[in-house]
């Protein structure tokens, strides 16, 4: 197996408002292929900017961030690397209200080389996975919290990326669907030997991870 | 699943929003279908006349705007018939008169010998006394007259002689008299308004479309030459000529309501941008180039053209098709379907839905992601 981090952060900050609020102080982090890691910390701990930092999303002021030891915010401005590489699940989901379950999670796939056969089969693979096979045609506006969360879910695994980075995927929902996102999260981990970078302010069961940091004003604390 | 889907989905989403945008754009384009296709219609109806009737050229005075600002001579009609070529001269004669003391009409002044009578279809007899007139089959209808009813012109009274069908619609709005009759009407004996000229050219089938127009040409080169207060044209020159100035009125006017239509489909769809920022962020961030979104927003702004120029043409030709039907200019104007023209209507329609998404789709791609996903 490769020992080589997926994802690195070498040296990283990120300042707002003229250099006056550091959001991320100069972290250094190693995210290894095929864990579960949980970025823990309080709100404006900086955990969402470290996510976008090691999403691409946004590029630090110092420091660097790489994918697969080559420096993200080049390779996001390849053709299709993120949909490929990178999945994003946010809190509130973000889906198009106007299309159903099934045109939610093949979003991503506009934009690669893919048929239209390709698109229905990789749907229908993943969405027995997430137990939505049964709503694959209902518009994601009938679909309760936790179902939604999964389309969601759904959607940033479609494309088959390496790494799927998770912004406090479980803030919107209520205990019972909890758990059963995280232990979604955790059999996609196993069966697709994705990694999974997990942004929450709340305390996870230890089965659910593989490794833990704890972020305070935007310095890893432990 | 693919972008026309997602469109498709996001107008029915909107339904009120998008029909109300398609009706408005389809309003504007209806303007346009409807001004310049009659004005296209008109011109192609009187060139068509003029060329089954067998005219190759028009002679007028020289330097007028169109044929009703025209006044020559009657004696030119015997000289040009002297130029080699010229088979046929026919003098016209026109003027709008209240018939009846009532409606509008075009009278015109024939010779009742003239070639020009050879492309009607007359109920009754052509032109004998001095008195009579002949009507156009929509003229008769206006006026409710049969023939051998009487009507008045400037007070003066006509027999009506027999009823005519002309080839096109146009002309059938018209009344027909004597041309000396209508000189003293106006009291300017020995002046007409033009000459229609009818060359040997016409009759021959063996010649081919170059050599005929080499012989309008050189007749028209004689008569420029010789007869310097004169200005001759070819059918197809002398009806553009006061059409390109209709033309361009129609023109503006389209283009005002064209910019109308543009800044309805822009205003739709800055709307949706702005309703859609989350969702456009999110596909930024998962990873769709911003080419696609601009494609998207783009897509779905010319499909609101498309469809509103759908509705346009079809609205714009129910505007026509009444239009012809009232009483006070029917006769004058023309309806006919000229899927050219829809063509040419529904493309401009693309135009206008592709070139109002280019703002939007701007505001599109400028969406910072990292912005909404922090607004999360």
């Amino acid at each position: 197996m490769n020992n080589a981090p997926i994802l690195e952060a070498k040296d990283i900050s990120k300042f707002y408002e003229d250099g006056q609020v550091k959001a991320i102080d100069g972290i250094s982090l190693q995210v290894k292929r095929g864990e579960i890691l949980i970025i823990h910390g309080p709100s404006g701990s900086g955990k969402s900017t470290l996510m976008h930092l090691l999403g691409g999303l946004d590029s630090p002021n110092t420091g660097e961030v790489f994918y697969e030891g080559r420096p993200i915010i080049e390779m996001c401005r390849n053709r299709g690397f993120r949909v490929k590489n990178l999945g994003f699940i946010f809190q509130t989901f973000y889906l198009w209200q106007n299309l159903n379950t099934l045109e939610n999670i093949m979003l991503p796939l506009l934009e690669l080389p893919v048929s239209q056969r390709e698109r229905f089969l990789r749907v229908k693979e993943i969405i027995n996975e997430v137990g939505l096979a049964d709503k694959i045609n209902t518009s994601v506006k009938f679909l309760s919290v936790g179902q939604r969360q999964r389309v969601a879910v759904a959607r940033a695994l479609i494309a088959k990326p390496s790494v799927i980075l998770a912004d406090e995927p479980t803030g919107s929902l209520d205990s019972r669907n909890k758990e059963s996102v995280l232990q979604l999260l955790r059999n996609i981990n196993k069966k697709f030997k994705v990694t999974i970078v997990m942004v929450t302010h709340e305390n996870t069961s230890r089965e659910y991870y593989d490794r833990h940091i704890h972020l305070l004003d935007g310095k890893i604390c432990s | 699943m693919n972008l026309i889907s997602i469109i498709c989905k996001n107008l029915w989403h909107q339904k009120l929003r998008s029909m109300l945008t398609i009706l408005g754009v389809g309003i504007s384009i209806s303007a346009f279908v409807s001004l310049c296709g009659l004005t296209n219609n008109l011109e192609k109806a009187l060139q068509s006349t003029y060329k089954l009737r067998g005219t190759d050229l028009v002679v007028m005075e020289k330097s007028t705007l169109d044929i009703f600002s025209s006044t020559i001579d009657q004696s030119y009609v015997s000289r040009l018939k002297l130029i080699p070529h010229v088979q046929q001269a026919s003098p016209i004669l026109f003027y709008f008169y209240a018939v009846q003391f009532k409606q509008y009409f075009l009278i015109t002044g024939w010779e009742p010998e003239c070639y020009l009578f050879e492309g009607l279809k007359i109920d009754g007899s052509t032109l004998q006394g001095e008195h009579d007139a002949l009507l156009g089959t929509i003229a008769a209808k206006r006026l409710n007259k049969n023939k051998g009813d009487k009507i008045s012109i400037r007070g003066i009274e006509f027999r009506i002689c027999g009823i005519f069908q002309s080839m096109n619609i146009l002309e059938d709005g018209t009344i027909i008299v004597p041309l000396d009759t209508l000189q003293k009407i106006k009291n300017n004996p020995g002046k007409i308004t033009a000459i229609n000229l009818r060359l040997d050219s016409n009759d021959s089938l063996r010649m081919n479309l170059k050599q005929r127009q080499d012989i309008a040409r050189e007749v028209q080169d004689k008569i420029n030459s010789e007869f310097t207060d004169l200005e001759v044209k070819d059918v197809q020159n002398f009806i553009a000529t006061p059409f390109s100035t209709i033309f361009s009125f129609t023109w503006a006017i389209s283009i005002v309501a064209l910019i109308i239509a543009i800044m309805g489909i822009v205003n739709t769809m800055t709307t949706v941008v702005l309703e859609r920022t989350k969702e456009i962020g999110i596909l930024l961030a998962i990873g769709w180039r911003k080419s696609r979104i601009i494609k998207l927003i783009i897509l779905e702004s010319a499909i609101y053209g498309l469809l509103g120029g759908i509705v346009g043409i079809i609205l714009g030709y129910a505007i026509m098709r009444i239009l012809v039907t009232l009483p006070q200019i029917q006769g004058f104007i023309v309806m006919s379907y000229d899927f050219s023209f829809m063509s040419k209507a529904l493309g401009l329609s693309l135009l206008v839905g592709i070139s109002a998404g280019i703002y939007p789709a701007a505001k599109a791609v400028s969406i910072n992601t990292i912005e909404v996903l922090r607004h999360e």
